[in-house]
């Protein structure tokens, strides 16, 4: 696997000292501090650490779920309104959350949460489409289910009537069918059996060749991340303590004793 | 030799449906001493359903037959629903995996687990409020007196799951039933709870029945290891045997997980074979 440096490629994401309190009065605490990354097109970087340590939160920053951040976020260039967002008109065009959504995308951990109960799989693949205004629905979606491997005949079906990883299926599905340039995957397959995961992972890694995507995984498994990814970078309380790259990691060059425990655990 | 702590012979569940009965779990026999066995298998394996007949926990409609269901010389199935609740929580105990929906969300931890310490037999107040305090301690939480005054969501996973361990302790069990217990954790909480039910084996004189899906984990956890596909048993062995695993489908899901020793372009994907579930 080569090791894409984002410093020689271009970065689609670049995240400059990103730091979010949440909670008011006493209760206010900083969940993020000064985070700094940079995915380079094309490349899929994971975030790995603990429950609490904050990825989840960088990612729900990106996808534009949290606005009162401070830093510097670009995406493909362009500025991502945090604090005070609305004084900088233009960045997106006049609707910004459309524009941002066109292109950056999120799947989440738990298929059976994230798809409405009620909503056939057209029903959920028609929404983002009708939100955008886009035609061709029936071509799209019959596309989309395509690319993720799933029948057409799919199409009619319920949440309650696919496997687990039919659902992540679908949730993929759903992310790509604005054809995106950047996933946001937010612990893609934990919730589900090691057979499965392998499918999905699969999955993964054959759409960011064939589309082209950028991803930025969210995973508390070492293994998972480095399959997926060129890139990690390690949270803990907040803060990002290494970045490296994978075959780094995998050749035993973590420096973090947090990294190190990670890797000795992963390896046990 | 005397007689296992736990024999199942051919046991059976099926599910009373519109179209007569769906078999779960078909013919499952084993055996459990003084050791840590683990039953492995995906979702849908019938893994969970094992367990629960154990403590024949099931809903009315399922159907429970075996040859033989003796857990310490008490036969399972012709046991009355009185006999059945002396077991539960006594010597036949579990635990679940996520102690967030196994707590009680309104009581706190002390109470809940004082309920458990009085079942075990009456104390003052005072008394139980000390036993309840040790158990914490004894489960390593550091401050078990604030802890007892706190509520579930003020606790985190990991200090969930030992809450629910130490209310198990509370009594004392012979054969404690673990249902994914740590795969609700995080990878350094989880060593830390396997660390504790470790110890609690060995110094209790505990059997342990660890239901899991993650066999990496029971490799180095567990003594001997069952792994279950579509309601049967395919293979049995010694978990340290584990890399030597005949069955196609243990070696699959052995390979299935990405591993940072060999890193692989693409996962082999499990084939299923029919013939896996057949007889």
């Amino acid at each position: 696997m080569s090791d894409l440096n984002p410093a020689l490629d271009e970065a689609l994401v670049s995240v400059q000292g990103l730091t979010l309190d949440l909670g008011e009065g006493q209760r206010r605490r900083t969940v993020l501090q000064g985070v700094d990354l940079s995915v380079a097109r094309g490349q899929a970087f994971g975030l790995v650490g603990e429950s609490g340590s904050g990825k989840t939160t960088v990612l729900r920053c990106l996808a534009g779920q949290y606005r009162h951040w401070q830093g510097q976020v670009h995406i493909d260039g362009q500025p991502l309104g945090g604090h005070g967002a609305g004084k900088r008109p233009g960045a997106w065009g006049a609707s910004p959350d459309l524009a941002l959504a066109r292109r950056v995308q999120m799947v989440f951990q738990d298929p059976y949460g994230s798809l409405h109960p009620r909503h056939t799989v057209h029903t959920a693949l028609a929404e983002p489409l009708r939100v955008h205004r886009l035609g061709d629905v029936d071509d799209r979606i019959d596309q989309v289910l395509d690319q993720v491997g799933l029948p057409l005949a799919f199409r009619q079906r319920y949440p309650h009537q696919l496997s687990g990883g039919q659902r992540q299926r679908v949730a993929i599905a759903r992310a790509l069918i604005l054809q995106p340039t950047l996933l946001l995957l937010d612990e893609p397959t934990s919730a589900l059996d090691v057979s499965v995961q392998a499918e999905v992972l699969n999955l993964l890694s054959e759409l960011r060749r064939s589309q082209g995507l950028t991803y930025l995984l969210v995973s508390h498994d070492l293994g998972v991340v480095a399959h997926l990814c060129e890139r990690l970078a390690v949270m803990q309380h907040g803060v990002i303590v290494e970045t490296l790259s994978t075959d780094a990691l995998c050749a035993g060059d973590a420096r973090h004793p947090y990294t190190r425990t990670l890797v000795a655990s992963a390896l046990a | 030799m005397s007689a296992p702590l736990l024999q199942v012979d051919q046991l059976n569940v099926a599910y009373r449906g519109a179209d007569g009965l769906v078999p779960v779990v078909k013919g499952v026999s084993f055996t459990l001493g003084r050791e840590k066995l683990a039953v492995v298998g995906e979702s849908g394996s019938g893994k969970t359903t094992v367990g629960r007949a154990l403590l024949r926990l099931l809903p009315h409609h399922a159907h429970i037959t075996a040859q033989s269901l003796h857990f310490d010389g008490i036969d399972l199935l012709a046991a009355s629903a009185q006999q059945m609740s002396q077991l539960r929580g006594r010597r036949l105990s579990m635990i679940m995996q996520d102690p967030k929906y196994s707590l009680n969300p309104v009581m706190s931890v002390g109470a809940q687990i004082g309920e458990a310490v009085q079942r075990a037999d009456a104390l003052s107040r005072t008394a139980c409020q000390e036993r309840v305090e040790q158990l914490l301690a004894r489960v390593h939480i550091r401050e078990p007196q604030r802890v007892a005054r706190q509520y579930p969501h003020q606790l985190s996973g990991g200090m969930g799951q030992r809450v629910m361990i130490a209310m198990m302790l509370a009594q004392k069990p012979r054969l404690l039933i673990a249902d994914e217990p740590t795969s609700a954790l995080d990878v350094s909480v989880r060593q830390e709870v396997l660390d504790l039910l470790d110890e609690l084996v060995a110094e209790q004189d505990l059997s342990l029945l660890f239901i899991t899906h993650d066999l990496n984990l029971v490799g180095h956890f567990c003594d001997r290891v069952l792994v279950m596909y579509a309601g049967r048993v395919v293979e049995s062995l010694a978990a340290n045997q584990l890399q030597q695993a005949r069955h196609p489908y243990t070696q699959a899901l052995l390979s299935a997980v990405p591993s940072l020793k060999h890193r692989r372009a693409s996962l082999p994907v499990l084939q299923r074979d029919p013939a896996w579930s057949a007889a």
